[in-house]
C-alpha cells in the first residue's frame, strides 16, 4: 500500500472524536450536523476497513557503509549470522 | 567447631599431652599475632549491612554473604580515600580492600577497610546517582509525547534476543503499523556506541519513523551497563523523534529508562503502548459510531421539535386562523355589545317607567279626582258643620229683618223689631212684641 495514501489511524480516530465534539454543540445548523455525521460514519468504515486489510510490516535496517538497505526479518538474520560480527 | 569440639577434644584429653596453658590477656596476644602475621592486606567481596555511622564519625558496618558475617569498620580518617563520592548504602555488593584486626580489650574482630569498590547494582546505581546529579536540567526536560498509532515505529534491538520476538508478537496483533528494526548489539562492551548510532541513524535517514523503541530481553542486571553509560543519555537527549525504553530491569531504573520520553517494563508492555489490540480499536470505533449517532439523534430530535414549535406558529399566524380569531373576537364585541345594550334598555325601561308612574301621579285627570275627592270630603264637613244642622233637631235661628243679621241674645233686639226665625222646613217672619232680658234661658 503506498505509505502517503495509507490511512492515519490516529488521525482519522482523532477526526471521527473532533466530529463528534463539534456535533454535541446545540447550535450547528442541521445540514451541517448531517455533512458532519456522515463524515464520521465514512471516517469510522474506512477505519474498519483499514483495520481488516491490516498486516505488521517488519523490516530491517541494514547499514552498508554510509548507505542502508531494507531487507526482511528472516533474511536479516540470515546475512548477521553469516557476518558473525553483528548482534 | 564441632569436629574439633568432638574428636579433636576427646582426643587430646584423653591423650598424655599437655595442652598449652594461657592466660586471657596472653591469649588474646597470640590470637593478634596470628591475624596480623597470617592476615595480610586482602580484597573481600561480599554485601554491606546492618551499616551505621558511629558518632565518632566512623562507619560501621557488616559484611555479609548468606550465613557468613564479618564485621568491618572504615576509620573517619579514611573515610574519603576509601569510599570517594559515593555513599555506602545496605545491600550493596562491594569489594573491600582491608586488614583484619583483633581487639583484645573487646575480643572482637574487625575488617578495616581501607577502600571500597561497588559491584554490579551497587557500582551502576552510584555510577546513576552521580550522572543524574549532574544531568538534572536533562532528566527533568519535557517529555515528548507518544504517538498513538503510529504508523512507522523503530526498533532498536537485537535481532536474536526475545526483546524483538516478544515486540512484534504484540504487534502483530494490532492494526498494521511497519516496524523498521535497527539491529543492534544490546549487551556488552560497545553495545551503548551501536544503539546511539542507530538513534541517530534513524533520525537522520528515516524521517518517517514516528517513535523509536529501545528493547532489550531479559538478562542479568550486569548486562544493563551500557544503559548508564554518560554517552548514551547524552546522545539519546538529542533524539527528535519519541523515545520508549524498555530495557529496565526489576531491580532498577535504568538511566537510559530516565532520559527516554516513555519508560516501559518490558518489550511487550513497549508494543501494548504504541499497538493497541485490534479488537480494541474496533471496539473503540464501535462507541465512536454509537456516540456518532446519539449526537446527530439528539440533533434530529431537537429539529423535530423546532418544526413542530414552527409549525403551531404558522398555524397561529394564518389567514384562516386570523379570521377564526377576529371572528371569534367579533363575536365577542357583539355579545358584549349586545349586553351593554340590554343593560341600557333596562335601566332606560325602568326610569320611563318611573317617569309613567310620576306622570301618572300627576296627570290632570288624577288632580281633578283629587280634587273632587276633596270637594265632596269638604262638603260633607261643611255639611257636619252647618249652622242649620242643629234646626232638625227644634232649633231655630234667629236673624233680625231684613238685615239679616243673626240675633243671639234679648237685648239686641227691641219691640217692635221684625225678626227672621228660620226652621228646618222653613221659615217664618215675626214682630216683637216685648223685651224681658231679666229673664231668659241662659247664663247670660
Amino acid at each position: 500500500m503506498n505509505e502517503e495514501r495509507e490511512l492515519d489511524l490516529e488521525r482519522a480516530i482523532k477526526e471521527v472524536e473532533r466530529i463528534i465534539k463539534e456535533l454535541e454543540r446545540k447550535d450547528l445548523p442541521l445540514d451541517e450536523a448531517l455533512k458532519l455525521f456522515e463524515q464520521g460514519l465514512e471516517l469510522i468504515h474506512l477505519c474498519e476497513e483499514r483495520l481488516k486489510q491490516a498486516r505488521l510490516k517488519v523490516e530491517v535496517i541494514l547499514k552498508k557503509g554510509e548507505k542502508f538497505e531494507l531487507t526482511n526479518l528472516d533474511l536479516a538474520k540470515e546475512l548477521i549470522k553469516n557476518e558473525g560480527e553483528r548482534p | 567447631m564441632e569436629l574439633f569440639g568432638s574428636r579433636e577434644e576427646r582426643q587430646i584429653l584423653s591423650s598424655d599431652i599437655q595442652p598449652l596453658r594461657f592466660t586471657v590477656k596472653e591469649f588474646t596476644q597470640k590470637i593478634k599475632q596470628i591475624l596480623d602475621f597470617g592476615l595480610p592486606y586482602v580484597w573481600i567481596e561480599g554485601e554491606v549491612a546492618n551499616l551505621s555511622h558511629s558518632q565518632n564519625g566512623n562507619l560501621y558496618f557488616s559484611l555479609v554473604e548468606e550465613e557468613a558475617t564479618i564485621k568491618a569498620l572504615i576509620f573517619k580518617t579514611d573515610k574519603r580515600s576509601s569510599l570517594g563520592d559515593f555513599e555506602l548504602k545496605n545491600g550493596h555488593k562491594v569489594l573491600a580492600f582491608g586488614k583484619v584486626n583483633f581487639y583484645p580489650r573487646s575480643g572482637e574482630v574487625h575488617f578495616i577497610v581501607k577502600k571500597v569498590e561497588l559491584l554490579g547494582i551497587g557500582r551502576l546505581i552510584a555510577k546513576k546517582e552521580a550522572l543524574l546529579k549532574k544531568y538534572r536540567d536533562l532528566f527533568a526536560r519535557e517529555k515528548k509525547p507518544i504517538p498513538t498509532f503510529p504508523r512507522v515505529v523503530g526498533l532498536v534491538t537485537s535481532l536474536f534476543g526475545a526483546a524483538i520476538e516478544d515486540f512484534l508478537k504484540v504487534a502483530r496483533e494490532s492494526y498494521g503499523a511497519k516496524v523498521l528494526v535497527y539491529p543492534v548489539k544490546i549487551q556488552g562492551e560497545g553495545a551503548e556506541k551501536e544503539i546511539l548510532q542507530a538513534v541517530k541513524d534513524i533520525n537522520e535517514h528515516f524521517p518517517e519513523v514516528e517513535v523509536n523503541v529501545i528493547a532489550r530481553g531479559g538478562g542479568s542486571f550486569e548486562d544493563l551497563a551500557p544503559f548508564y553509560s554518560e554517552e548514551l543519555i547524552l546522545g539519546l537527549s538529542q533524539s527528535c523523534i519519541p523515545i520508549i525504553s524498555a530495557v529496565g530491569h526489576e531491580i532498577d531504573v535504568t538511566l537510559c529508562d530516565l532520559i527516554a520520553d516513555k519508560r516501559c517494563s518490558t518489550p511487550t508492555s513497549a508494543a501494548k503502548e504504541l499497538f493497541p489490540e485490534k479488537d480494541r480499536i474496533l471496539q473503540h470505533l464501535d462507541l465512536l459510531r454509537r456516540k456518532l449517532k446519539k449526537s446527530i439523534d439528539i440533533h434530529l430530535t431537537a429539529y423535530e421539535r423546532e418544526l413542530a414549535k414552527t409549525k403551531v406558529e404558522l398555524i397561529k399566524r394564518s389567514p384562516q386562523h386570523n379570521l377564526q380569531k377576529l371572528e371569534t373576537h367579533i363575536e365577542a364585541l357583539k355579545s358584549a355589545l349586545r349586553l351593554t345594550l340590554m343593560q341600557r334598555l333596562n335601566s332606560l325601561e325602568k326610569k320611563a317607567e318611573e317617569l309613567k308612574r310620576r306622570l301618572w301621579v300627576n296627570s290632570p285627570q288624577t288632580r281633578l279626582k283629587l280634587l273632587e275627592e276633596r270637594v265632596r270630603s269638604l262638603r260633607l264637613l261643611l255639611l257636619s258643620l252647618s249652622p242649620l244642622k242643629p234646626l232638625e233637631r227644634g232649633y231655630a235661628l234667629i236673624k233680625s229683618y231684613p238685615e239679616g243679621k243673626v240675633v243671639r241674645k234679648a237685648k239686641e233686639v227691641s219691640t217692635e223689631n221684625r225678626l227672621e226665625i228660620l226652621f228646618a222646613d222653613g221659615k217664618i217672619i215675626v214682630q216683637v212684641l216685648s223685651v224681658d232680658t231679666n229673664s231668659g234661658g241662659s247664663n247670660e
